[in-house]
């Protein structure tokens, strides 16, 4: 449980150099580069060649995006990322060629379907434009105006449809008019008349809510044009198909694709390091940070590619905030993702891990015990790790899942709870009496205390660490004193005695105290003063560790509903078939909905009630140039 | 009134406060969930990866609605639903209104606890790394769901009528 030291790089070495230095730093993972800040070397531009390979990458995650969408072979969750070595993934340059025929080909289709897509719904709005004259055996291109008379097709909404057929008996020696079948508010017509009327017709009927029928210049009756148009639309779904059965066939170079995205990332991760470098004409610099204890290692391996580079190790400057690396035990390191979800710690702060990790151990246990789910959760976590093989983050919440489900079970038994079936044994039960329920509650808060003062004692740590004694006693130990004492006091007897005394002191120590930083007696005061009432702050803290008693509760109880539920169902075969079921969907459910809540509850009773005692974040993780792949692990 | 549900009248008062418990917290977890769920398919719609990290912070609203069936169960097995027993008016009153923490607290802080949550879904779309701070705001809400669920559960467990 360490925050490790950091030292700084600086390496300068011939330019021939510089692909083969950064590959064996690639590989090494052990350097992070920073920007070279030498006067008077410029630093290097973006190459052509990271240009060319982002503009790559893109191109292979559109071309996976669309095989993917065509799979349907779609890859188990528990399915492990493919085992790949160094060599073979740089081998992935004598693919390029053959990668990027395919990925033209697919972008081809690509677009294809997009111009389809939009030539299908052009089809179908002019289909449906046309859907109302359909019943009109006119040519369209016969409508418009002739020498003697005009003709048009339109529709008129049905209110005014007896107003129409007036107007048409009005008109009846100069007009033909046919009408349609109403449809949804609307009947369509076709009229031909004689031009003598045509001002007036028209102005009567655009009087009426008149709308032509658009489209004037196809040719052929509008039921031809629709079946055609239906006839055209079908042959561009065809090919629609036929193009997604190509796009199935692509989707076996799929594991080309990721194999070269995740060349691409790697030689790019490189080529984004360049940028970072300083230039000469001859030579170039590069600066980084390495962890302390590997600066040996690292010189060595260097020298094996550029027997003629100068490197150089040095402390970080005051000024310089080196990247955080923590060192933990096998056990506890899994839990650093916790802290860091939270914040990373800084790196010249406290690493945290070890003591939260076992306090998480704890709560989490009492959140979530039961005996047998303890066991499903251990179990699944670790065969969740021996399947998928999975990275990172999700690996390292998985193993925490793991080794909290051990607390778990050790927490069934001290509650007696294993599938909350009623009458085993038990060292203390909640739910057997209102004096039990007051113990487990009391139990739950004096964790939380202990929690609590553990965060201060670390703070008292930290502080001393700095060569700061008096801080440690005056903002942390006075405040030991002062709730400690409370909380002795509520016992009496002697124990209240001197629990009186210590809160006085604290109390007193924080009065003097806390306004130091204040110029004036006055606001010195005050800030004493002010200060004292942080002691509703601490009061709160430990009463949200009634959560645990609630969490814990909660846990018992819904597994209790669902033993109800099941046995009230096992009366016969039938009953009993869906007992189990109703059994086994059900603790499953509470398995599910309570991991995640035990999780989430006692990160905050980290985050929010002990790290606010002592911890410092604000750092940033070491990021060294490494091979980070998406879609492989690593291994030789 | 108590003369009208003679001897059944604390089961029936304790079974409506269980009703309410469950009922209200449920209806603020539903809607509390369904808010964060819709900010959440906005979000997958455009990034799919964050399915899994979007699914925890819409799951959290939803332990109002557990909590509500905690005391509701709590209470019927306290009252004689499940099991079987009676009890006094008066103890039902108790029973009563140790619920009503649960369900009105359950309820609004649901909601409310819903809309950070909306707010962290935001945040997830912008900063995926940042999913542990969306977390913690959202828990903030609930400490008062927590608060109000003890106090429900120390009058159900330790309520005793004379």
């Amino acid at each position: 449980m360490a925050i490790l030291g950091m030292k700084k790089i600086a390496l300068i070495s011939h330019k021939d150099n510089k692909e083969a230095l950064l590959k064996s730093m690639q590989r090494l993972g052990a350097v992070e580069v920073v920007f070279a800040a030498f006067d008077g070397i410029a630093p290097s531009a973006a190459s052509e060649k990271q240009t060319h390979m982002e503009a790559m990458l893109s191109d292979v995650r559109i071309a996976l995006d669309t095989i993917q969408q065509y799979d349907d072979k779609k890859s188990s969750f528990f399915e492990p990322k493919p085992l790949i070595s160094a060599n073979q993934l740089n081998n992935a340059r004598g693919s390029i060629n053959k990668a990027a025929e395919i990925i033209d080909s697919i972008k081809r289709l690509n677009s294809d379907f997009a111009s389809q897509k939009s030539r299908r719904q052009r089809l179908k709005n002019h289909m449906a434009q046309l859907a109302p004259y359909a019943c009109f055996d006119i040519p369209l291109e016969t409508l418009g105006d002739g020498k003697y008379t005009f003709s048009f097709l339109g529709t008129l909404p049905d209110e005014n449809k007896q107003n129409f057929e007036r107007l048409c008996e009005e008109y009846s020696d100069a007009a033909y008019v046919e009408c349609s079948e109403s449809d949804k508010g609307l009947f369509s017509v076709y009229i031909i008349a004689h031009n003598d009327i045509k001002e007036r017709f028209i102005g009567e009927l655009k009087y009426m809510g008149f709308s032509d029928a658009p489209s004037k210049d196809s040719r052929g009756t509008p039921a031809c044009i629709i079946s055609a148009g239906a006839d055209e639309y079908d042959a561009l779904l065809h090919e629609t198909l036929e193009g997604e059965k190509k796009a199935k066939e692509y989707s076996k170079y799929k594991s080309l694709l990721f194999l070269l995205e995740d060349y691409l990332l790697t030689e790019l991760a490189r080529e984004r390091c360049r940028e970072k470098l300083g230039e000469t004409s001859a030579a170039f610099v590069l600066e980084g940070w390495v962890i302390a204890d590997e600066c040996e290692n690292i010189k060595q391996e260097l020298e094996k590619t550029a027997p003629e580079a100068y490197i150089s190790f040095h402390d970080p400057a005051d000024d310089e905030t080196p990247p955080t690396v923590l060192s933990n035990s096998r056990l506890t390191a899994p839990f650093e993702a916790v802290t860091n979800m939270y914040d990373v710690p800084s790196s010249r702060g406290f690493d945290p891990n070890m003591i939260m990790a076992f306090f998480y151990f704890i709560i989490f246990g009492m959140m979530m015990a039961d005996v047998v789910y303890g066991i499903v959760l251990t179990l699944g976590a670790f065969l969740m790790l021996r399947i998928k093989k999975p990275e990172g983050m999700f690996r390292k919440i998985t193993t925490v899942i793991m080794i909290c489900g051990v607390s778990s079970f050790l927490w069934g038994f001290f509650y007696g709870t294993i599938l909350s079936i009623e009458g085993i044994p038990y060292v203390l039960n909640p739910l057997a009496d209102s004096q039990s329920a007051l113990l487990t509650l009391v139990l739950c808060l004096a964790v939380g205390l202990v929690h609590i003062f553990t965060g201060l004692i670390i703070g008292m740590y930290v502080d001393i660490r700095r060569g700061n004694f008096l801080d440690a006693i005056y903002d942390r130990f006075s405040w030991i004193l002062l709730v400690g004492g409370i909380i002795m006091l509520l016992f009496g007897g002697i124990l209240g005695t001197v629990g009186l005394y210590m809160a006085l002191a604290g109390g007193a120590i924080l009065l003097f105290t806390q306004g130091r930083h204040k110029k004036g007696f006055v606001k010195k005061l005050i800030g004493g003063l002010a200060s004292l009432y942080g002691i509703s702050g601490y009061i709160g803290d430990i009463l949200s560790y009634c959560r645990i008693f609630g969490m814990g509760l909660a846990t018992t109880v819904i597994a209790m509903v669902f033993n109800t539920i099941g046995g009230m169902l096992m009366g016969n075969i039938i009953g009993y078939i869906f007992g189990i079921v109703v059994l086994t969907v059900g603790h499953v459910f509470n398995i599910a909905i309570n991991t995640l809540g035990a999780f989430v509850h006692t990160a905050r009773l980290q985050y929010i009630e002990f790290y606010n005692k002592f911890y410092e974040g604000g750092g940033r993780l070491f990021k060294p140039l490494s091979i980070n792949t998406r879609h492989h692990r690593m291994g030789d | 009134m108590s003369d009208f549900f003679g001897e059944y009248f604390g089961m029936i008062i304790s079974t409506m406060g269980a009703a309410l418990a469950a009922g209200l917290a449920g209806i603020g977890s539903a809607i509390g969930i369904s808010i964060t769920g819709q900010a959440a398919a906005g979000l997958v719609s455009e990034e799919p990866d964050l399915f899994g990290q979007s699914l925890v912070l819409q799951l959290l609203p939803g332990t109002q609605g557990i909590y509500g069936l905690l005391v509701a169960f709590l209470i019927l097995l306290g009252n004689g639903v499940i099991g079987g027993g009676t009890i006094s008016a008066a103890q039902g009153w108790i029973y009563f209104f140790g619920a009503l923490p649960t369900a009105i607290v359950g309820l609004f802080s649901a909601i409310a606890q819903g809309k950070t949550a909306v707010s962290g879904i935001a945040l997830l779309g912008k900063r995926p790394e940042e999913l542990g701070k969306a977390i913690t705001m959202a828990i903030m809400v609930e400490t008062y769901a927590v608060l109000a669920l003890l106090i429900s559960m120390l009058v159900i467990l330790l309520g005793r009528a004379a």
